[in-house]
């Protein structure tokens, strides 16, 4: 076990320690509330006050601990992130299998990708979220719209993966045996895409933390006193120029959790995708000799 | 979409008048303003008159969803272009130098710094550049706009900081996407012919390389322009430039149902534009998608 750790450490460093931040960040958003005062306790007294030891990235304006908001505004981010890349990548999974499968499907559903890939991701986003905020509990407006959103990114990259796996070898082989249609689907193509959807996967996650915090800020997340990433910085707007920590620290959460999860995206695209993984290996080839005689190529 | 504003609780008619409003003459302003008809009417009509350019009456604004609409476009659009613009000529000769000098040290961290960079939020970089460039040593103002018509110099100072936080997302992502394309061509057989034959590495990388290399960074330059227009939206109501963004975030507050369609249908309209023109872009770069017609 542990020289399987220290192999998957030599090839790619960067995959382990990303992973592993993001893992550290998950167990404490989970865990870290249970050891930190309420996040919404307040005391008005203490009000704006900079980093201290009793309040470790200081006070917001209703003196509430900045450090527990940001820990458990961590457990609402990371979850809605989780949720709604959960739904988008499963439902963009199907679809994508469909339409790259049954020719016949392609037509309409990529049609119905299309008209929702034409809008802005963050105008769609604001529509959709000011349309369903009053119909639903606030996270689950931002769950739909965001699934929405990211649903047909998933969609158009496991279609283009599956039309490459229906033409290989085996699919044919399988079909002249007389397996059915939708077996070979989900018995041959649908595990040959799955590299492909976890490398997708981590990166809609990274960007709807994103787009999550972008509508938090604009007052169409989770309703507030319940702390995001993104209404935190708005609420701190208001005394930036006072209590900057306030801003800062729920900001750089967003930034740290988002760069793990795109490092760790590239990472493993450089182990699924053999353009990608071309195109480090040339870079390594050069980093042996630095003149460049001795580059590989494919022609 | 039409429909789903419709969902929105509270009639505009409310909104106009006031939550105290007596009730006759809510109902008589929704029946002025056509509010009381089934949804299915008022929907077909509209698309009626927005497919001949009429988008319908601003409420909030008390004119044409049009002329308002393209009052306030100028900024939003002028801004977008000037970050397309600039990102385009900062990214090309620093992708190359990441290619043609893979392990320099400035490479390498520029590498890892646009990973990082396409990690923080534009909302939140806006705010930690005005805390230090604006409030700590207020080299910038903090916000406002001045037309370029009127003092150009004031133009770029007022949206300078603005225009750094949407390079800042737009330049790493370029690099990323060009220095993946053009590492990718240097496998092909004719980047070694072209050094084969003596042509230098700087003529290598502008002449054959970034001639082929380009075409998929101007697709992803195409299909990223939404989501810029979105980012100078957001970025409108933290520099308070009144553009789109500023108008947009009034008529959700205001409910104008018709000023939220007509801005919704007219960025979505510009998306679809461009990408179009990045389409037929295509066919002027790259003959093999001009004789595969």
């Amino acid at each position: 076990m542990t020289r399987k750790l220290a192999g998957w450490w030599r090839t790619s460093p960067g995959l382990c320690l990303s992973t592993g931040l993001i893992v550290l960040l998950i167990l404490l958003s989970l865990f870290g509330p249970l050891f930190l005062q309420p996040p919404n306790l307040q005391h008005l007294s203490d009000k704006l006050q900079a980093p201290s030891g009793a309040h470790w990235l200081g006070t917001d304006d209703y003196g509430r601990d900045v450090l527990s908001r940001v820990v458990s505004a961590g457990r609402v981010s990371l979850g809605l992130g989780a949720a709604v890349t959960a739904s988008a990548v499963l439902l963009g999974s199907v679809i994508g299998l469909v339409a790259g499968f049954y020719k016949r499907s392609a037509g309409v559903l990529m049609r119905i990708m299309d008209a929702f890939q034409a809008f802005p991701v963050i105008i769609l986003a604001i529509a959709l979220a000011v349309g369903l905020n009053s119909k639903v509990p606030s996270g689950v407006g931002i769950v739909i719209a965001l699934t929405a959103v990211y649903t047909p990114l998933v969609a158009r990259v496991v279609r283009s993966r599956t039309i490459v796996l229906a033409r290989t070898g085996y699919v044919t082989a399988a079909r002249a045996s007389g397996v059915r249609g939708v077996k070979i689907l989900l018995g041959h193509v649908a595990p040959n895409a799955f590299p492909a959807i976890v490398v997708q996967a981590t990166f809609v996650y990274a960007s709807a933390l994103l787009s999550d915090a972008a509508l938090g800020f604009l007052g169409l997340g989770v309703a507030p006193p319940t702390p995001t990433w993104g209404n935190m910085v708005a609420d701190a707007k208001s005394s930036f120029e006072i209590a900057p920590w306030h801003m800062i620290s729920p900001g750089l959460a967003i930034v740290i959790s988002v760069a793990a999860l795109s490092f760790a995206g590239d990472g493993l695209r450089v182990l699924v995708d053999p353009r990608a993984r071309a195109v480090a290996e040339l870079q390594r080839a050069r980093k042996a000799s630095p003149e460049h005689a001795q580059v590989p190529f494919q022609k | 979409m039409f429909f789903l504003l419709h969902a929105i609780p509270g009639s505009p008619a409310i909104a106009i008048l006031g939550t105290n409003a007596p009730l006759e003459s809510i109902e008589q302003l929704n029946r002025q303003l056509g509010f009381d008809k089934p949804v299915w009417s008022q929907y077909t009509s509209w698309l009626w008159n927005a497919l001949h350019g009429d988008l319908g009456f601003s409420l909030s604004q008390s004119r044409g969803v049009g002329s308002a609409i393209a009052e306030f476009m100028v900024p939003t659009l002028l801004i977008a272009a000037l970050a397309i613009v600039l990102s385009v000529v900062l990214a090309v000769p620093l992708a190359v130098h990441t290619v043609s000098h893979p392990n320099s040290l400035p490479s390498r961290l520029l590498l890892v710094l646009s990973s990082a960079l396409l990690a923080v939020p534009g909302f939140w970089l806006a705010l930690v550049l005005v805390l230090f460039f604006a409030v700590r040593i207020r080299a910038f103002p903090v916000s406002g706009y001045v037309a370029p018509t009127e003092d150009f110099g004031l133009f770029v100072h007022h949206v300078f900081l603005a225009l750094v936080v949407l390079l800042a997302y737009q330049v790493p992502l370029l690099v990323l996407t060009l220095r993946e394309s053009l590492a990718g061509e240097l496998l092909n057989a004719y980047a070694r012919t072209a050094r084969a034959k003596g042509a230098t590495e700087r003529e290598v990388m502008y002449r054959h390389l970034l001639r082929n290399g380009f075409l998929p960074t101007l697709t992803v330059l195409g299909s990223n322009f939404g989501h810029m227009l979105g980012g100078v939206i957001i970025l409108e109501t933290i520099f308070s430039i009144p553009g789109l963004g500023y108008l947009l975030s009034a008529a959700i507050g205001s409910r104008d149902y018709n000023l939220v369609l007509g801005i919704t249908v007219f960025t979505v309209v510009i998306t679809i534009l461009v990408n179009l023109v990045v389409d037929l872009l295509y066919a002027v770069l790259d003959p093999r998608v001009r004789s595969s017609r």
